[in-house]
C-alpha cells in the first residue's frame, strides 16, 4: 500500500544567510511536513547563535515580509528558566532552529492550508539546537505561527536572525496525503 | 517503496455536524501508533471549542476518567498552563473558544498510543494551534490519557455547543 507521507523536494544552503524552498506547496496536499537538518553554524564566535526565522513565499514568488505574522514560541533552556516568546503583526515567524557552536540542529514543522487562497496559512513545530557549549546552552523549542492574510502560499523562506552570520542547512518538504 | 504513514480514515466536514467518529468501524488494529491530522476546522458558534473522547467498540467513552495537561502558547499575551483530571472528555482547543470569522480555524496533530492494548491506558499527544474568537493566535502543546484499561478504536469529536461547520480530519497508522 502506498504511504501517505510523500517527499516533495529538499533545498540545501551552504554558507548562506537565507534559504528559500520554492514551489513546494501545491493543490496536491493540505498539510505539509517540513524538516530542517544537517545545520552548521559558520561564524567563529562561539558565544553567539543563529535563530532561523521563517517567512512564506507568495504565488508570485516573492518573500512575504509585510507585518502579517503572529507567532509564539516556548524556548526551553537546559541551563536556565524557559522563555515565553510572543509577537503579533511582525514581518517573520519565530523559527525552531537556534544553533551556534553545538553545530547541528533539527526541527520538524507542519504547515496547514498554504495553497488555499481563501484561508490563512498556519505553522507549528518543535526543534532542538544550542550554542555556547562551554555554558551548556542547549535550546529546545515549541512554536506556533500564522500568516494572517488569505492568499496562496507557494514556498517557505528561512533567514538568519543576524544576516552577517552564515550557515549551512538542508530543508526537506513532505506532503501529508 | 511504500511509505510508512498509512491513511486509515478521513472525515471531510462540509456542512454542520454535531459530532462524528474517526476510525470506529474503519479502525485498523494492525498499528501500535496512530496519527490524526486536523486541518482548517471551524465551528458554527463563537467562543466554543472542539472536544473529543476515545471510542471502545465504536462507542464514545463518557466516564469521568480523562486527565490532561497542556502548555498554551499565545501570541498576544503570556503563556498558560492548563490541566485537569477526571473529566468526561479531552480538549482540542484550550478552554478559550475558537471563532467563526475568517482565519479563526483550528489545526492539530495528535498521536495515539496503546489504543489496541486492552490491559493498558490509552494516551494521546497533542500539538494544536488556532485563532480564537478574538482573532488571537493560540496553541496547546500537551497530552492526555483515559485511565481505564481497555482497547479503543477511534476518536469521537464534538463541541461544547453548536456544531462543527467545516474541516478535514484524517487518521493514519504508523507502519511498524
Amino acid at each position: 500500500m502506498a504511504g501517505s507521507l510523500e517527499f516533495i523536494k529538499s533545498a540545501s544552503g551552504t554558507s548562506v544567510s537565507s534559504l528559500s524552498v520554492t514551489d513546494c506547496f501545491s493543490a496536491n496536499y493540505d498539510v505539509y511536513k517540513i524538516v530542517g537538518h544537517t545545520a552548521e553554524y559558520l561564524p567563529v564566535d562561539a558565544t553567539d547563535a543563529i535563530d532561523l526565522r521563517i517567512q512564506f513565499i507568495d504565488s508570485g514568488g516573492s518573500i512575504i515580509s509585510d507585518s502579517e505574522y503572529d507567532t509564539a514560541r516556548l524556548t526551553m533552556k537546559a541551563e536556565a528558566g524557559f522563555d515565553n516568546d510572543k509577537q503579533t503583526s511582525t514581518t517573520y515567524m519565530y523559527g525552531l532552529m537556534l544553533f551556534g557552536d553545538y553545530d547541528n540542529a533539527g526541527m520538524v514543522n507542519y504547515v496547514y492550508n498554504p495553497n488555499d487562497s481563501s484561508s490563512y496559512t498556519f505553522m507549528q513545530g518543535q526543534g532542538a539546537g544550542g550554542y555556547n557549549t562551554a555554558n551548556n546552552r542547549f535550546r529546545g523549542a515549541k512554536q506556533i505561527g500564522v500568516h494572517k492574510s488569505a492568499e496562496q502560499i507557494t514556498g517557505i523562506h528561512f533567514i538568519s536572525s543576524n544576516v552577517s552570520y552564515s550557515f549551512n542547512v538542508t530543508i526537506s518538504v513532505y506532503g501529508v496525503k | 517503496m511504500a511509505g510508512s504513514l498509512i491513511k486509515i480514515d478521513e472525515e471531510i466536514v462540509t456542512s454542520s455536524v454535531a459530532s462524528f467518529t474517526l476510525g470506529g468501524s474503519d479502525w485498523d488494529s494492525s498499528y501500535d501508533v496512530y496519527m490524526v491530522a486536523m486541518n482548517n476546522v471551524q465551528l458554527d458558534t463563537d467562543t466554543k471549542n472542539i472536544q473529543y473522547q476515545f471510542t471502545a467498540s465504536n462507542t464514545p467513552q463518557t466516564t469521568a476518567n480523562y486527565d490532561y495537561a497542556s502548555k498554551n502558547l499565545r501570541a498576544n499575551t503570556g503563556f498558560a498552563n492548563e490541566s485537569n483530571t477526571n473529566l468526561t472528555f479531552l480538549y482540542i482547543n484550550s478552554s478559550t473558544g475558537t471563532g467563526t470569522a475568517t482565519g479563526e480555524t483550528t489545526q492539530a496533530i495528535l498521536y495515539l498510543f496503546n489504543f489496541n492494548n486492552s490491559s493498558e491506558y490509552s494516551f494521546v499527544t497533542k500539538e494544536e494551534l488556532a485563532r480564537d474568537y478574538n482573532g488571537a493566535l493560540r496553541g496547546g502543546q500537551g497530552g492526555g490519557v483515559y485511565t481505564v484499561a481497555e482497547a479503543h478504536n477511534g476518536i469521537h469529536f464534538f463541541t461544547n455547543a453548536g456544531n462543527i461547520a467545516s474541516g478535514t480530519f484524517t487518521l493514519y497508522g504508523l507502519k511498524k
